[in-house]
């Protein structure tokens, strides 16, 4: 496809009614420029994608004739363009194999003709099979999402919706379709649109998975010159990255959480609409939320028309007064299954297994909470401080320690020490110093009290999780001395190293220390038992960590312990957690829904910080965290009608 | 170089047997429909395991620790990606053939074919066989094998593919009077390879296209009703506003919804048009053993020398131009 034209002012253009012309003034649109252009007839005003506009071709000297080559090359060797048929291209591993002929490096006879069946087996079967199968790495594979992949490449032609129900692998199905047609050589430049907080997650899983590199697109680099790239729908629809991505060809765009695409006036949606892509996936399990108009845009996104206009499906399919109602359900059922897969739990075989989700209270000792009492009264006295620059310079520092005193006294003590001597923090070194020695009072930590005795009771696996280092090292050497085997796993470990802990894990020892980064992307479901030492306050990061083993694949009943000690942040987080929307009965997937505008960035961390911290009180403590998890049990109960709305419209 | 020895399966599984023997798996033991092999270190490493015990009955399958191998299983599967990945390049002598009548060959390539005078040259000259994969993506998706031989003294794709039988009847060294092949221009060879090629994918592809067209035609049909559907009811609304400014607005819609129509039926035909992606599966180089005879011909204006090559294997001839020795 041919990408659009930038033009810039001074520009000269060809027009074919108006002749020659000079671009004078650009005006910046959200998906095309508006152009002032003087024409020897006037000035006019015209879009950068006037058809009948064109820039002027450069004219440049022709080049003195190259010598004649004495060896005809009629394919370009990386290119891999074809000379003279535009659809047809070649396969680049052509050239190595020519090249070994060249040099004679040949293969015994008998392998030649074995290597001939083989091939001539595999193209009997031509486009039945999948070629991407033989290469996915720790995925299940399971037939729903072969049957899906093989929809989407014949039957949708690369444009489809994908609208499974939650947990069941929408992402493993588009990382098939992308990997089967990159296999194929029919798909080079790709775009991964996901919400923010799943970029990672996302360039973890196709990595891992599927042995493709993507690169995460921020606000700044140069990500524009790669051609697998992750992005945040928020952060490629600002005025400058919209520009590069619009200016752009892609061959697939793949976005994930699709139904904030809903409604056809965001600029997100029409972000997506203007977008160069020839095949185009979009994934929810929601795709009607309020509205069927909201199923009507995203369809209109991937193939114009196929519901008509929005007036004439108003008529022919929603119910007058209702707009949640369908009617002439078989019509649309057929229509919709031309780009619409939707797979639900009970079409399938799949049996999630059972959470037990065990809350374990402690209190502090007396020296640990003089130490979390004085933490936090430092933490609010930064957060409350009147100076904008004090305010700004301990804002992150006080986040991370008071999330530290939260996870163990050696995280926060590790921070305490190294801050008390950088010079940076010297106008409260008097401070620093006396909570690093009221730090070193402690003795006795409770947490690691009752995760002793949790092990004790039975001789299975498990994962403990932490946020810091600094607690999984302590955590690491004090199981040791316990007579326990363990091995850690953390996010700077290299990939060849994490690989290792894990089939040590899995073939070796007992228990598995892991900070957050821990095993992403990693099959872990051989464990049944996971431990929260600490609890994120963002609930996506906890409900990571749950699905390195509540996945598909795994057989056992799970067990969940979640570490609460009174009068904590934490505290107050597993409340609303656990209490206010149940999370941990959610299925993987489910936390984004609840979550809504939460799951965006950092917010919900920043909202428990901003409560824990500016709180003058504790009356005014509890208010605010109740108010929280009001919000997000409304989230829950919307989530739930809207599942119940989808699996109305489009059976269950 | 004999063919592995074959153990008692079926005929349709014997491919199988070959690889397994042919990738150092030994049979220890075949009883019960169930066959044990040893995989050696090479198919061990690469299914990562030492030992494999198979079965082609699909109830037998169901046992534990037997796997089943029929095509389709994930084992078959396992095996042809092995074999995919091996023997990709072989080279390989085709045996002159006893019977060859060489004045009978040489008299019916040329009219007026007087007698033999001498044999000039003998050596044996080079035939490339170019396998490609090619994979047609479009309404009716296809997978084709194509092979294409280049003869390498002669310039040119040949018509007639060599066949594989032929090809295993190969001697295992070059025949002691024939000289050694020249050594051929691979780039060259693969251009014109390819050029074949293109010719078959443009015919399949036209062909395609044709029967496509309906499928295409129906879905750009579909964006242009839409369209006109959109244009409609624009322009509708465009005579009800009363303002000014709600024309204007309303004018500028249409004009965008043009151009989004012109856009979006252009996407729409790239994306339906057919692509095709064609791979190298594998190049085999055949050395075929050759004659150059000279030969007393009546060409209308009296007798002259004419030099004709013969193919010993396949009882081929062609005749080398007037001038030069009739290879390239």
């Amino acid at each position: 496809m041919e990408e659009r034209h930038v033009y810039q002012v001074g520009d000269k253009v060809l027009h074919s009614d108006f002749g020659e012309g000079l671009v004078v003034e650009i005006r910046d649109r959200a998906f095309y420029d508006i152009l002032e252009v003087v024409f020897p007839g006037g000035v006019k005003r015209l879009t950068s994608i006037h058809p009948l506009l064109q820039p002027k071709p450069v004219v440049v000297e022709p080049p003195p004739p190259r010598p004649r080559r004495r060896r005809p090359r009629p394919v370009k060797r990386k290119g891999k363009d074809p000379a003279r048929l535009s659809y047809l291209s070649l396969d680049g591993s052509a050239w190595d194999l020519i090249d070994r002929v060249g040099k004679g490096k040949v293969d015994p006879l008998e392998d030649y003709h074995l290597h001939l069946d083989a091939e001539e087996m595999v193209t009997r079967r031509g486009f039945e099979n999948l070629l991407c199968l033989d290469r996915l790495s720790g995925v299940d594979q399971l037939d729903y999402q072969k049957q899906a992949c093989l929809r989407v490449l014949r039957e949708m032609r690369g444009r489809g919706l994908l609208a499974d129900e939650v947990g069941l692998g929408k992402t493993i199905e588009a990382g098939m379709v992308l990997k089967e047609y990159m296999l194929r050589g029919l798909v080079q430049r790709v775009l991964v649109l996901v919400p923010a907080s799943l970029t990672n997650q996302w360039r973890e899983e196709l990595q891992t998975k599927f042995g493709l590199d993507f690169v995460i697109a921020g606000r700044r680099g140069d990500w524009a010159e790669h051609d697998l790239l992750i992005c945040s729908l928020d952060t490629a629809k600002t005025a400058r990255n919209r520009h590069r991505l619009l200016t752009k060809a892609f061959d697939l765009v793949i976005v994930d959480e699709a139904h904030r695409l809903r409604n056809h006036q965001t600029l997100a949606w029409k972000f997506v609409a203007a977008l160069n892509s020839k095949y185009l996936l979009l994934l929810t399990a929601t795709p009607v939320q309020n509205d069927l108009r909201e199923l009507y845009n995203l369809v209109n996104l991937l193939r114009p028309g196929t519901l008509g206009t929005y007036r004439s499906f108003r008529r022919r399919y929603m119910v007058r007064g209702d707009k949640r109602l369908p009617k002439n359900t078989a019509e649309l059922s057929r229509l919709l299954s031309g780009v619409m897969i939707r797979t639900t739990r009970s079409k399938t075989d799949i049996k999630f297994p059972l959470r037990r989700v065990y809350i374990v209270p402690f209190q502090l000792t007396p020296e640990e909470r003089r130490l979390y009492d004085a933490v936090t009264l430092f933490v609010r006295d930064r957060f409350t401080d009147s100076d904008r620059a004090q305010f700004l310079k301990w804002h992150f520092v006080s986040m991370v320690l008071q999330k530290e005193i939260g996870s163990s006294t050696p995280a926060a003590q590790h921070t305490l020490g190294r801050a008390r001597n950088d010079p940076r923090y010297r106008n409260h070194r008097e401070e620093l110093n006396r909570l690093y020695e009221l730090s070193r009072q402690v003795t006795r930590h409770a947490k690691l009290q009752g995760l002793l005795e949790i092990l004790s009771k039975a001789d299975d696996k498990a994962i403990i999780f932490t946020q810091f280092k600094s607690t999984m090292e302590f955590l690491s050497a004090r199981l040791r001395e316990a007579g326990y085997t363990t091995v850690v796993f953390h996010g700077g470990m290299p990939t060849a190293d994490k690989d290792q802990a894990i089939r040590t894990f899995r073939d070796k020892v007992r228990i598995l220390v892991s900070t957050e980064a821990g095993g992403e992307g990693r099959n872990l479901h051989f464990c049944q038992k996971v431990v929260n030492y600490d609890l994120p306050w963002n609930p996506m990061k906890v409900e990571q960590r749950i699905g390195r083993v509540h996945r598909l694949g795994q057989t056992g009943d799970i067990e969940i312990y979640n570490f609460s000690t009174e009068n904590t942040v934490e505290s107050h987080v597993l409340e609303i957690l656990h209490r206010k929307i149940d999370m941990f009965e959610l299925v993987i997937g489910e936390m984004d829904m609840v979550l809504g505008d939460f799951a965006e960035k950092k917010s919900f961390e920043a909202a428990i910080f901003h409560i824990w911290a500016a709180a003058r009180n504790r009356r005014e403590l509890e208010r605010r965290f109740r108010d929280l998890g009001d919000q997000l049990s409304m989230n829950r109960k919307r989530y739930e009608s809207v599942r119940s709305l989808d699996e109305e419209i489009f059976g269950g | 170089m004999g063919r592995p020895a074959r153990v008692r399966i079926p005929a349709r599984y014997r491919w199988m047997a070959d690889l397994l023997a042919r990738a150092g798996a030994t049979l220890r033991d075949s009883s019960d429909g169930v066959h044990t092999y040893d995989l050696g270190p090479e198919l061990g490493g690469f299914l990562r395991r030492e030992r494999v015990c198979i079965t082609f009955r699909k109830r037998t399958g169901e046992r534990d620790g037997v796997e089943l191998a029929s095509p389709g299983s994930w084992f078959h599967d396992q095996l042809l990606r092995y074999a995919r990945e091996r023997g990709r390049v072989a080279e390989g002598y085709l045996a002159p053939r006893d019977d060859v009548d060489r004045e009978g060959l040489l008299r019916s390539r040329r009219r007026g074919f007087r007698e033999i005078v001498d044999l000039r040259e003998r050596r044996y000259g080079t035939l490339l066989v170019f396998t490609f994969r090619v994979s047609f993506y479009s309404e009716l998706s296809e997978e084709q094998l194509q092979h294409v031989t280049f003869d390498c003294e002669r310039g040119r794709a040949i018509r007639k593919p060599i066949l594989r039988q032929l090809f295993l009847t190969r001697p295992e060294a070059p025949a002691e009077d024939f000289g050694a092949p020249r050594k051929p221009n691979i780039k060259k060879a693969f251009a014109a390879a390819w050029e074949v090629l293109e010719n078959q994918v443009e015919t399949r592809v036209r062909e395609l296209q044709e029967k496509g067209q309906p499928y295409l035609e129906e879905k750009v049909a579909q964006v242009e009703r839409y369209y006109r559907q959109l244009l409609a009811e624009e322009k509708r609304l465009l005579k009800s506003r009363a303002s000014r400014r709600g024309q204007d607005e309303s004018r500028g819609r249409i004009d965008l919804l043009k151009l989004e129509w012109e856009r979006r039926v252009k996407e729409e035909t790239e994306r339906l048009k057919p692509q095709v992606v064609a791979s190298l599966s594998a190049v085999g180089r055949v050395w075929v053993p050759l004659e150059r005879w000279r030969c007393r011909v009546e060409n209308g204006q009296g007798p002259e020398t004419r030099d004709i090559w013969l193919d010993l294997a396949r009882n081929e001839t062609w005749e080398a131009p007037p001038s030069g020795n009739g290879t390239r």
